[in-house]
């Protein structure tokens, strides 16, 4: 199960009447989205809805049936278990320490008046905050940060000092190579957000 | 030996007006009620103004408000005892004369200790030698504080530390829980201090040591628009940090004398 069906399926599992619907499915030889909707009490579109969902997640089987008016469906369901699982391999960014994103370097970008906020113990910065949009659009985006990522961005070079890499800036920080991927995802956040420049 | 300026000239004249408004309200007094009532309250003035420098005394330890106080504490006297119906009734003669030699020596005191920059607020010092050496560039500035390296000493050297630099106006110290935080405070900026020290350490910059031997600068934007140029904002933060460094260095060798002559050979006026 990729993650969007997966998210699908924990959005419909989420739901106040899914456990009365699924009862009905696993009672019921099968069921039409207006028996089921006038059984729990709920509104007809909104049980359509929710079968169709699961009738696309490969849950329910569906049959179209005529009974002298308009055709419709019947859902059956076609499994006994449900269970969610979802490979989170891809999502990591762990790479060897001598990847080539470690030797990026970087520093604070100019004028870009970002607020950083030191931590109570004062040796890492706890936040950081960004205005994006102009106007009356002008929002305010506040990342929080990790332990790690706070004590790099401590490091980070200010905006006339001479860039340094990622790996230079983490060993100043002294910061644990276990936490490569999140230094590196702050880094790619804050480039996009325009915090940090790589001259 | 004389160093180019880098920080803006402070025309403030906010040290002299308690006595001005003081000279000014005897005056008029003088003036409206008489002679003998306008000394008189310029000699209360001045009594309770000793008071004020008693209390400074005890928040900075710093001798040169003791003398202040003694001084102003005397020449309030002195004034209430120079007519023929004199404030205090039935003052003899040789009490007299002891109070003239207290007031003498207590000016030559104060003088000595005015004009030997120990009643100076070295902050604008500390400002100055910070940015020796330092390129111009701009867009530079951020809020970040910058680490400035890390050292070795003991808690009870940085608190004799933080004493020291108290005691001599170069900078305020704040206690914390993990660290002492430095303050350097400018003439004309010490009532701010004074009467407020937690107010006024918000927007100012600050040099803080820890007491795992960590030391962080923070230049605030209020004193980096203080210099006449827009200097590497960078270089200026290690500077600062290398400096205070250099001062405790030179503190817990026993030689912390070397910080007032280093601060004093910049050669700046006496109330700015």
């Amino acid at each position: 199960m990729d993650f969007k069906e997966a998210a699908k399926l924990g959005s419909c599992l989420s739901k106040d009447y899914a456990e009365d619907l699924f009862r009905l499915l696993a009672t019921y030889e099968s069921i039409s989205a207006s028996e089921a909707g006038s059984r729990v009490n709920i509104h007809i579109k909104t049980t359509q809805d929710f079968l169709e969902d699961l009738y696309g997640l490969g849950i329910l089987d569906r049959e179209e049936v005529y009974e002298g008016k308009r055709p419709y469906f019947r859902y059956r369901l076609k499994v006994k278990q449900l269970s969610i699982e979802i490979n989170l391999e891809p999502f990591s960014q762990n790479e060897p320490v001598t990847d080539t994103r470690l030797k990026l370097k970087i520093r604070e970008k100019k004028n870009i008046g970002a607020r950083f906020t030191t931590s109570r113990s004062n040796d890492y910065i706890s936040n950081v905050v960004i205005w994006t949009g102009e106007g009356r659009n002008r929002t305010e985006r506040k990342i929080n940060l990790s332990m790690p990522q706070g004590k790099f961005l401590f490091h980070l070079p200010f905006p006339t000092a001479e860039p340094l890499s990622i790996s230079e800036i983490m060993k100043n920080a002294e910061i644990d190579e276990v936490n490569i991927p999140e230094i590196v995802d702050i880094v790619n956040v804050l480039i996009e957000f325009g915090v940090i420049e790589s001259p | 030996m004389y160093y180019p300026s880098k920080l803006k000239r402070d025309f403030r004249i906010t040290g002299f007006i308690p006595a001005i408004i003081c000279i000014s309200i005897g005056a008029l007094i003088w003036i409206f009620i008489g002679q003998r009532e306008g000394v008189y309250s310029v000699s209360g003035f001045f009594i309770l103004y000793a008071a004020f420098s008693l209390w400074i005394f005890i928040r900075t330890r710093n001798q040169s408000y003791l003398a202040a106080s003694v001084w102003q504490l005397f020449f309030g006297l002195w004034l209430a005892t120079r007519f023929s119906y004199p404030l205090i009734p039935g003052i003899k003669s040789e009490l007299l004369a002891l109070l003239y030699f207290l007031l003498i020596a207590s000016t030559i005191w104060l003088f000595y200790l005015v004009f030997t920059r120990r009643a100076k607020w070295k902050g604008r010092e500390v400002f100055e030698l910070a940015s020796m050496s330092i390129e111009t560039q701009s867009d530079g500035f951020t809020e970040r504080p910058h680490p400035a390296g890390k050292i070795v000493y003991s808690g009870s050297e940085l608190k004799g530390f933080a004493e020291f630099l108290r005691k001599n106006l170069v900078a305020m110290p704040y206690f914390e829980v993990n660290r002492i935080v430095f303050v350097p405070v400018k003439m004309e900026d010490e009532f701010g201090y004074i009467f407020s020290p937690e107010k006024f350490k918000q927007n100012r910059s600050w040099i803080a040591f820890d007491f795992i031997g960590n030391v962080t600068v923070n230049i605030s934007k209020k004193d980096y628009i203080g210099y006449k140029e827009e200097l590497s904002f960078d270089q200026l933060c290690e500077n600062l940090g290398k400096l205070f460094i250099e001062f405790i260095d030179y503190y817990r060798k026993g030689e912390a004398e070397r910080i007032l002559y280093k601060l004093n050979e910049l050669g700046l006026g006496l109330t700015y």
